[in-house]
């Protein structure tokens, strides 16, 4: 089967979350790639890496500028605006 | 940053400042805004395009390694982990090339950004087996009665389960969503693929097996429409690795 993964996604990695007033370990780990990556290949499946289409074809599942506080930079192609 | 004002509604205006921009946008504190969070979540969003794009080019079954996951990011709020609907993302990219598609989420919990995404909409079926969210996350979203509003109502079907649901109920329940799916005409399904209700996942809210898994993966290719398999939650435990 094919798989697609691209390796930029390795770049974020949030150490803690809050829940019931406690902070506690993100569980949303790095170490998730390794295992699922690892799994999916040992299930036979091949990884490719996406191209870059923009923010296109994301844009009708956003509805505002959610990148202003989140992005030190966006990559090419971007270009949010609120509709 | 963790927000400490939020608006109660999305007509609410827009501030300028980052810290109360981020409340409007975030809707718990289970989504942690990084320095690289936008890179990473726009590069797993393109991850379900490209595999969407393959699905439509004659693929029958593609496995998408999103990270960060989607299915809790609504249009313009991010919340469990999820910054931009995967999913969601990938059933715009099959509309667009003339499919009819469905998302089904088997995650733990709700798929309530999806759901709020395509909640007045026909042309996207979205269905979620979850747990029951009365007591759980995501609270406000997942239960029985919210069925669509609009030209959306009947075209979101979800079907909480309660908590410690093993395989054999959970079997049951995936028969009610494909009939529901065919029934609705749908031509190429994309799964929500969340791997904790796994009986050992740390989060402990269903008791799905391996076997089990195995037997849900048998019914998803026997049900037989291409179909697009889309990382969300599924958290590490001795058995996952």
């Amino acid at each position: 089967m094919k798989a697609i993964f691209d390796d930029r996604q390795w770049k974020h990695d949030p150490k803690h979350f809050m829940a019931n007033g406690t902070v506690y370990p993100n569980p949303e780990q790095l170490q998730r790639i390794e295992v699922l990556h690892s799994g999916a290949e040992a299930a036979g499946c091949s990884f490719q890496a996406p191209a870059d289409h923009g923010m296109g074809p994301s844009r009708p599942c956003i509805r505002r500028n959610i990148s202003s506080f989140w992005k030190p930079s966006i990559p090419t192609g971007a270009g949010l605006r609120m509709r | 940053m963790i927000p400490n004002v939020h608006s109660d509604r999305r007509t609410a205006s827009y501030p300028r400042s980052a810290i109360d921009q981020a409340g409007f946008h975030q809707a718990d504190t289970a989504c942690p805004i990084a320095a690289h969070i936008f890179e990473s979540a726009y590069w797993s969003a393109h991850s379900a395009v490209k595999g969407a794009d393959l699905l439509h080019a004659g693929e029958q079954a593609l496995y998408v390694l999103s990270r960060s996951p989607g299915h809790h990011a609504f249009a313009d709020l991010a919340g469990g982990f999820c910054f931009f609907n995967n999913t969601g993302i990938a059933a715009e990219r099959l509309l667009a090339a003339g499919h009819r598609p469905a998302i089904l989420d088997v995650d733990l919990h709700h798929g309530n950004g999806t759901q709020g995404i395509f909640y007045e909409r026909s042309d996207v079926l979205t269905v979620s087996i979850h747990v029951d969210p009365i007591r759980f996350y995501p609270f406000y979203w997942g239960h029985a009665q919210e069925r669509g509003e609009g030209a959306g109502l009947g075209y979101n079907l979800n079907l909480p389960l309660p908590r410690g649901t093993g395989d054999d109920d959970y079997l049951k329940t995936i028969k009610t969503a494909f009939a529901h799916i065919r029934a609705l005409g749908t031509d190429v399904l994309v799964i929500a693929l969340g791997l904790d209700p796994f009986e050992k996942d740390p989060l402990k809210g269903l008791a799905v097996t391996t076997p089990g898994f195995a037997r849900i993966g048998e019914a998803i290719a026997k049900f037989g429409l291409p179909t697009l398999l889309v990382q969300e939650g599924g958290y590490l435990s001795e058995e996952l690795g």
